[in-house]
């Protein structure tokens, strides 16, 4: 007889803001899924009215974690806007400014809330790693612990200096940026991105990071396991092999699809190159079938969200009428009815106006449902990889599917794609220190822009319009809106909701295995109230 | 480098777009609009958790400024008022009552072992906060550790007096590093 449990609710501490997740239990095994954004806080709409600029100082105070990746989106809308070409060094500052919070946010993830979790006595003090695994992460006294909060902490100095101050810098603004850093400055930060990447290869990869780009498919990295103690002692070695005795490279699939909006746009003369003008590729990918990037394909469904559908034909005030998406082309055949367009809207064009009468029945999330083409994708370092098509990535997932393991690899190793252009820039912005690091301009003109990069958890957008220099629309979409999206229209379920399906679970109780699927697209739900509360009784 | 020629710091946390945390940023807003002696810096930490680090190494008087709640009166703390008086020695408890005598916030005053024995959760979050900062500090840090560390909370919905009230309060802290002296 099969023992159903119904409506459990994961546990999720460890994330910034409020989400809960509730999933359906037969014979101890994950057969549904709900990811519920439990809290409304509506920064979208304080922007409309608001000066132009105001979103360089508001959108960064979203978050505490990517601020300066909200700033980027922000400023590159503007930039959009205004058809502004950036100097080299503008986008040198930026890019480093940006790589600096994205493998901080890596290392820390990865350390401190991932591999944590292999430290968890319930769960693995039977596994023979157990031992070395609370040694090394076992919160607050771990090794690695200690070690990576050490070493995150003197790397976020870069962006301290890029940004003249630490956290909430404004150093970016439409048109470049506002200083550049004094060239002893700037010696510094290619010091301290040395000696990270020091620590990065002798502790995270245990070789170096050429060795370990040289790896190109799954078989080259068992053999590069094998190889030597270095490696398979390392923070990636000893992840490999216990995420695999814990089954992790066997759960989480997901959806298989994938989107990048890309990011670190190229400087026009640099020895870092790149075909499509970004370091990290844009574009969208079914398991590895990676297809160009139209942004005219991303909506937003609110079927199973708390929010009013935006009426169809509803436009803001800077816009002319603009033809439907494909995917709402489809939702109109199939339903033959103008209502079918109100519950999906591209970001230019929908609102984020809170309804939540007590009586629906199908929403159950504050957080939209975005989707490319009609069609859920996962953000994150793994979907990086894919649209890149970085050949191990691409192996992996060929072999053996997307996973939980996958994921968090991807997230650990992905600081050794960025280090090596870090020193490079670097070295580029003091051989062109005196060189223009701003392009000046009068007004913001009348017009729309979109702010597209890849935060540290993915895939970010900030669709912005502008009339008579008033922000008149802004919606933003996060890479944990993507990944912890609820069902659509279709009742088709977002990507951590279908990744936790036939997820074992051994324990209700003490459910790590769901934390591991969904810890490993690093959850982040904007964006919670820090207090210190006395629930002393 | 000798404790004089430390830096005292006043570090503000919250997010002045979320109401329920946006008292210690008014505090914030306040003090940077007045001149400061010059060997305090004042910092708008926002939710920046762990990357707070840095502001605390090699640190004089450190004062954080935050929204707490549960410690506005001793009931809501469930514990008797002796004992309560004991347990947060330091605390220093004010309702400030504006002209209609309706409560306008509470300034409570922690020090450094009292807000660590808050900490919960040992593991790290996104969403960790002053208790963990501190508990690690010692643990991480490559400099000297700072010489004190206090937290001005407010509580409830500060009416301006309450806000003016704790700047001039977390001024003082920062200066002497002493929360007797208010």
């Amino acid at each position: 007889m099969s023992t159903i449990i119904k409506g459990i609710n994961i546990p999720l501490n460890r994330v910034e803001g409020d989400l809960e997740i509730y999933v359906d239990v037969t014979d101890g095994v994950i057969t549904d899924a709900w990811s519920c954004g439990t809290m409304y806080r509506g920064f979208e709409d304080m922007m409309t009215g608001r000066g132009v600029l105001d979103g360089l100082v508001i959108t960064p105070r979203i978050c505490g974690i990517c601020s300066l990746s909200h700033l980027t989106a922000a400023v590159k809308a503007l930039d959009i806007i205004t058809g502004i070409v950036l100097p080299d060094n503008a986008i040198f500052l930026c890019n480093l400014a940006l790589m600096a919070e994205t493998i901080q946010s890596d290392m820390r993830q990865a350390i401190l809330m991932y591999m944590v979790d292999f430290a968890n006595p319930a769960a693995y003090n039977h596994y023979f790693m157990f031992e070395e695994a609370l040694k090394r992460y076992e919160p607050m006294k771990g090794t690695s612990v200690q070690d990576v909060i050490k070493e995150t902490k003197r790397f976020v100095e870069v962006i301290a200096i890029i940004g003249g101050q630490w956290p909430h810098t404004s150093f970016m603004v439409p048109g470049g940026v506002t200083s550049i850093p004094e060239a002893h400055k700037i010696l510094q930060c290619r010091m301290i991105i040395d000696n990270f990447r020091k620590w990065y290869e002798n502790k995270v990869l245990g070789c170096s990071i050429e060795q370990w780009n040289a790896i190109k498919s799954l078989n080259e990295l068992y053999q590069w396991l094998e190889e030597s103690k270095e490696h398979s002692e390392s923070e990636v070695g000893f992840f490999i092999r216990f995420a695999m005795k814990a089954g992790l490279d066997t759960v989480g699939k997901g959806t298989e699809t994938f989107i990048s909006f890309g990011s670190l746009q190229m400087p026009q003369s640099s020895k870092v190159t790149s075909e499509n003008g970004h370091l990290i590729s844009p574009g969208f990918a079914r398991k590895t079938a990676v297809e160009p990037l139209n942004p005219g394909e991303i909506s937003e469904d609110i079927s199973h969200s708390w929010y009013h559908p935006a009426p169809t034909g509803e436009k803001n005030s800077s816009q002319t009428s603009r033809p439907n998406s494909s995917y709402e082309n489809r939702l109109l055949q199939e339903n033959d009815t103008q209502s079918s367009c109100q519950v999906a809207a591209h970001p230019f064009y929908g609102t984020t106006k809170p309804y939540a009468s007590g009586k629906s029945g199908d929403q159950y999330s504050w957080a939209k449902a975005p989707r490319y083409n009609g069609e859920p994708a996962e953000t994150g370092p793994l979907a990086e990889m894919i649209v890149d098509k970085d050949p191990l990535f691409h192996d992996i997932v060929q072999h053996k599917g997307a996973s939980a393991m996958a994921r968090e690899l991807a997230r650990m190793i992905r600081p050794s794609k960025l280090l090596p252009v870090m020193t490079i820039w670097c070295e580029e912005l003091m051989f062109n220190r005196k060189a223009p690091f701003y392009t000046s301009m009068k007004d913001i003109p009348d017009g729309q822009g979109a702010g597209m990069i890849q935060a540290a958890r993915g895939a970010l957008g900030h669709w912005v319009a502008v009339k008579n220099s008033k922000i008149t629309h802004y919606q933003i979409i996060t890479p944990t809106a993507w990944n912890g999206s609820p069902r659509d229209n279709n009742k088709v379920r977002g990507p951590w909701e279908e990744a936790l399906i036939d997820t074992a679970i051994k324990d209700p109780d003490n459910p790590v295995e769901a934390g591991h699927v969904v810890r490993s697209f690093d959850p982040c739900m904007v964006c919670a109230v820090h207090t210190i509360r006395n629930r002393k009784k | 480098m000798n404790s004089q020629s430390k830096r005292h710091k006043i570090i503000c946390i919250g997010n002045s777009l979320v109401a329920e945390d946006a008292m210690a940023m008014a505090v914030y807003d306040l003090l940077s609009a007045q001149k400061l002696p010059d060997n305090i810096e004042l910092i708008e930490g926002g939710i920046a958790g762990l990357n707070l680090l840095s502001h605390l190494e090699n640190a004089g008087n450190v004062v954080f400024v935050d929204t707490v709640s549960g410690f506005s009166s001793p009931e809501t703390a469930s514990l008797s008022e002796k004992h309560y008086h004991l347990r947060y020695k330091n605390a220093f408890i004010n309702t400030s009552y504006d002209n209609d005598c309706n409560s306008s916030g509470t300034i409570i005053i922690l020090a450094q072992n009292e807000i660590t024995e808050f900490l919960q959760d040992f593991h790290y979050g996104h969403n960790s906060g002053i208790a963990y900062l501190l508990s690690v500090l010692p643990m991480v840090c490559e400099g000297t550790l700072p010489n004190t560390v206090f937290l001005v909370g407010l509580e409830g919905k500060c009416s301006r007096s309450t806000i003016e009230k704790a700047a001039l309060t977390t001024l003082k802290i920062a200066i002497t590093g002493n929360c007797n002296i208010v």
